[in-house]
C-alpha cells in the first residue's frame, strides 16, 4: 500500500474533462513528477488531490484513509501541502510570520490562552520561532526573516512558499511549477534543495514542471497527461523514449 | 522596530509599556481623570467629548480588528454597539439599583440577580439558536432530498405559520395563532420559570456581598452581559455573512446593523422608539455625575481592549486571522480553517462594541435607536479608514483626533461654526487624498502599519 492512492479520479466541469481517469501511487521519500503540455490537466489534479475541487468520480486516499471531497484545511491536516503555479504568499506578513502561519496547527494554546499570554501560549511562541527559522535558514531566507514577504526576489518567494509548505509537516509535499521564472543557476540550486527536503524531511514530493532538464533529473518517475488522459507513466528514460509523449510534448529531438 | 524585537523577547504589556506613547497617554489621562472627576473644576461639556473619545477608542479599535486586521469589511458595528447598550442599561433599570432624584436614595443593587438574568437569557437565547439552526444544518448536511424532507417540512410550517400570523394579527382564535404562541411562547415561559427559579437564589447571594461592592459588581456585570450578548448577535451575524466577501458583506452587514436597530425601534420593553432611559447612573446630578463615576471604566475598557486586541494582533491566531485576509486559498492551504478565524475576529470585535455600547448607555443616560444607524457605523469605518487599515495606534489617533474635530470647529467664530460640516467633511476627503498607506506617519515614525 502506498502512502497516496489515487485512483481513477475524473474531474469534470460541465461539458469539458479536465482530468479523466487519472491513477497515481507516492510513496514517502520518492520523488514523482506530473508534466505535460499547458491545459493538459496538471494543476486541476493537484486541485483535486489538496480538496480545492472535488472529483467526479474516483477515490484518493492517503494512508488507507479516504480523503477525496474533504476540504482543503482537513487534506493539509491529514498532511498534504502544496506550492501554487503563481506564487500565493501572504504578502503584507514577514517571512517569518508566512513560515509560522504554518505552525499553528501543533499549537497548544486556544484563544484564552492568547488572550491571557499563558505559559503554554509563550512556550509554543518561543518554539515556533525557533523552528521557523530553522526552516529559514535550510533555506537560506534566514537574513530576510524580518522583511515583507512581497519584497524579495522572485527565486526567494518561491523559496519561502516551500518552506511555508514545509512548516505544517507534511508527509507529502505537492510543488506547482516550482522552477518557473527562475535562471538556469538558480534552477540548479533549487533542484539540489528539492533533493536535500526529500532527504531531510522524508517527505514525498511531487512535481510539476516543465523544465525537462530538471524533471529528468530527479525525478524516480515522470506521469505525462494530455488533453486529461495519462498517456505514459514510467522512469524518465521510459517516458522520453516514448513516441506518444514525444509527439504530445516533447517534440522530436534535434 | 522597538515594539517587533519585544513582541518576540518579552512580556507584551512589559513592551506596550516600553513603547514611547503609552507613557505619556497615561499621565494625560490620569490628567483628564482627575478634573473629570470634579465636576466643579470640569465642565460637562468637555466631561462628555472625553467621554465620548474614550468610547470611540473603543469601537474604533474594535472595529480595526474586523476591517483592518482580519480584513472583512464591515458596516454593522453600531447594531453590536446597540445590542450592548440595549442588553446591559435594560439589566441595570431592573437589577442595578435606583438612585431617586428626589432624596438620593440608593436602592438596593443585585448583581447575582443580574448575572442569573443574563445566564437565563443565554440559555433561551441559546435554545432557540440551536432549534433554528439544527433545522438548517438538517437541510444542509443531508445529500439527498427525501432525507432533507422532514428540515424542510418544519420550514414550510414556520412559514406558515409565521404568514398566517401576520395576517390574523390580533385575532387570537386563529390556528397559525395558536401554534405560534404554543412555539414562541416556549423560550419566553422557560424564560421565566428559569429566572423565577433562581431569583430568591440570587437576591440571598447578593446579599451577602458587601454594600460599597454591589454598584460596580452590578455594572462591571451589565458591562460583561452586555458584551457577550453583542458577541452573540455578531456570531448569528457573521456565520452566514462571512462567506460574501467585499461590498457585498459590507452590504450584508449594514442590513444586519439596520435590522438590530429596526428590532429595537419595535421592541416595546426597550422603549421602541421614545428610546430607553437609565437614571441609575445619570440623572441625580446631569453628566458630570455620570462622568465622575464612569470615567475610569470608560478609560479603564479602552486599555484592556487595546492591550486585549493587540495581543490577539501579535500571536498565532493573529497571524492566521491576517494570512486569511491576505490569501484565502493559500491559508486554507496551509490547514487554516478560514470560517473559523474570520469569526473569531467577527465575534470578539461585536464584543467590544457591545461593551462600549454599554458604557456610553449607563454614561448618556438614554438611549435612542436613531443614536445606532448607519451613519454612526460608517463614522466608525471611517476612523478605521483614516488611522490606517490594521494599525490599532492609528485607529486610536483617529478616534481622537474625529471625536475632536467637529468640536474644535464648533467653538470657532460664526462663519467657520456655521459651514462646520462642510469643513469637517472637506477635511476627511482631504486626509483621504494626502493620506499614504499610513495617515498618522508623522505621528507614528518608523513604526510599521502592521506592528503597531
Amino acid at each position: 500500500m502506498s502512502l497516496l492512492e489515487v485512483d481513477n479520479i475524473c474531474v469534470q466541469f460541465g461539458g469539458l474533462k479536465a482530468v479523466n481517469d487519472f491513477s497515481f501511487r507516492l510513496d514517502q521519500g520518492e520523488l514523482v513528477a506530473l508534466i505535460g503540455p499547458n491545459g493538459a490537466g496538471k494543476t486541476t489534479a493537484f486541485n483535486v488531490v489538496t480538496g480545492i475541487y472535488t472529483p467526479t468520480s474516483g477515490s484518493i486516499r492517503l494512508d488507507g484513509r479516504r480523503i477525496d471531497g474533504a476540504s482543503p484545511v482537513r487534506i493539509n491536516h491529514c498532511g498534504i501541502a502544496r506550492t501554487f503555479q503563481n506564487i500565493r504568499l501572504f504578502s503584507s506578513l514577514s517571512v517569518l510570520d508566512n513560515v509560522m502561519v504554518g505552525f499553528n496547527q501543533s499549537a497548544e494554546h486556544g484563544l484564552l490562552g492568547t488572550l491571557v499570554r499563558s505559559p503554554g501560549f509563550v512556550r509554543d511562541r518561543a518554539k515556533f520561532t525557533l523552528q521557523a527559522m530553522d526552516l529559514l535558514k535550510t533555506f537560506r531566507l534566514d537574513a530576510h526573516a524580518k522583511e515583507k514577504a512581497d519584497s524579495l526576489n522572485y527565486g526567494d518567494q518561491r523559496r519561502l512558499e516551500i518552506a511555508r509548505a514545509l512548516a505544517t509537516q507534511p508527509k507529502i509535499l505537492l510543488l506547482d511549477e516550482p522552477a518557473a521564472g527562475m535562471n538556469p543557476q538558480e534552477k540548479t540550486e533549487l533542484m539540489e534543495l528539492i533533493n536535500f527536503i526529500r532527504g531531510r524531511f522524508s517527505v514525498g514530493i511531487w512535481l510539476i514542471e516543465h523544465d525537462m532538464k530538471l524533471v529528468m533529473s530527479i525525478s524516480q518517475r515522470v506521469t505525462v497527461l494530455d488533453h486529461g488522459e495519462t498517456i505514459a507513466i514510467g522512469t524518465p528514460e521510459e517516458v522520453q523514449a516514448n513516441p506518444k509523449v514525444i509527439e504530445a510534448y516533447l517534440g522530436e529531438p534535434v | 522596530m522597538s515594539s517587533r524585537k519585544s513582541d518576540q523577547s518579552g512580556h507584551a504589556l512589559g513592551s506596550a509599556l516600553k513603547s514611547a506613547w503609552l507613557l505619556p497617554a497615561l499621565f494625560g489621562l490620569w490628567w483628564i481623570g482627575t478634573r473629570v472627576e470634579n465636576p466643579g473644576v470640569f465642565d460637562p461639556y468637555y466631561a462628555r467629548i472625553v467621554m465620548l473619545i474614550g468610547i470611540n477608542i473603543t469601537l474604533a479599535v474594535s472595529l480595526q480588528l474586523i476591517n483592518g486586521i482580519s480584513g472583512q469589511f464591515s458596516l454593522g458595528h453600531a447594531g453590536f454597539m446597540a445590542v450592548g447598550a440595549y442588553i446591559g442599561s435594560y439589566a441595570t433599570t431592573t437589577f442595578g439599583g435606583i438612585i431617586t432624584p428626589k432624596d438620593d436614595l440608593i436602592d438596593f443593587a443585585n448583581p447575582c440577580a443580574m448575572a442569573w438574568y443574563f445566564i437565563c437569557l443565554g440559555i433561551v437565547v441559546g435554545l432557540g439558536i440551536v432549534v433554528v439552526y439544527g433545522m438548517f444544518a438538517l437541510i444542509r448536511e443531508s445529500s439527498r432530498l427525501h432525507a432533507s424532507l422532514p428540515g424542510i417540512l418544519m420550514l414550510l410550517v414556520l412559514a406558515w405559520v409565521i404568514f398566517d400570523v401576520s395576517a390574523s394579527a390580533g385575532n387570537p382564535v386563529a390556528p397559525a395563532y395558536f401554534v405560534w404562541s404554543r412555539i414562541f411562547g416556549l423560550l419566553p415561559r422557560t424564560f421565566d420559570t428559569l429566572m423565577s427559579a433562581g431569583l430568591p437564589a440570587a437576591s440571598h447571594c447578593s446579599a451577602w456581598l458587601p454594600q460599597v461592592m454591589l454598584k460596580p459588581i452590578c455594572f462591571l456585570t451589565a458591562l460583561f452581559g452586555g458584551g457577550v450578548f453583542a458577541a452573540i448577535a455578531g456570531l448569528l451575524v457573521g456565520l452566514p455573512t462571512l462567506r460574501l466577501r467585499g461590498d457585498y458583506l459590507a452590504i450584508a452587514t449594514l442590513g444586519a446593523g439596520e435590522i438590530i436597530r429596526v428590532v429595537i425601534t419595535n421592541s416595546e420593553p426597550l422603549g421602541r422608539a421614545t428610546g430607553l432611559s437609565i437614571p441609575v447612573y445619570a440623572n441625580s446630578a446631569g453628566a458630570g455625575e455620570a462622568a465622575h463615576y464612569i470615567f475610569p471604566w470608560v478609560y479603564g475598557v479602552a486599555l484592556i481592549t487595546t492591550l486585549l486586541i493587540w495581543r490577539l494582533k501579535h500571536s498565532a491566531k493573529g497571524r492566521a486571522i491576517a494570512a486569511v485576509r491576505e490569501d484565502e486559498i493559500a491559508a486554507a492551504a496551509m490547514g487554516i480553517d478560514i470560517t473559523h478565524h474570520k469569526v473569531i475576529a467577527f465575534i470578539i470585535g461585536a464584543f467590544f462594541a457591545g461593551v462600549a455600547g454599554a458604557l456610553y448607555g449607563h454614561y448618556d443616560g438614554y438611549l435612542n435607536p436613531n443614536t445606532f444607524n448607519i451613519m454612526r457605523s460608517i463614522e466608525l469605518v471611517v476612523m478605521v479608514t483614516l488611522g490606517g487599515l490594521g494599525s490599532i495606534w492609528g485607529a486610536i489617533v483617529a478616534a481622537i483626533v474625529l471625536t475632536l474635530l467637529p468640536e474644535v470647529l464648533r467653538n470657532q467664530p460664526v462663519f467657520i461654526k456655521e459651514s462646520r460640516m462642510v469643513i469637517y467633511s472637506l477635511l476627511l476627503v482631504l486626509i483621504m487624498i494626502c493620506r499614504a498607506k499610513r495617515p498618522w506617519r508623522w505621528v507614528l515614525r518608523g513604526r510599521r502599519a502592521d506592528l503597531a
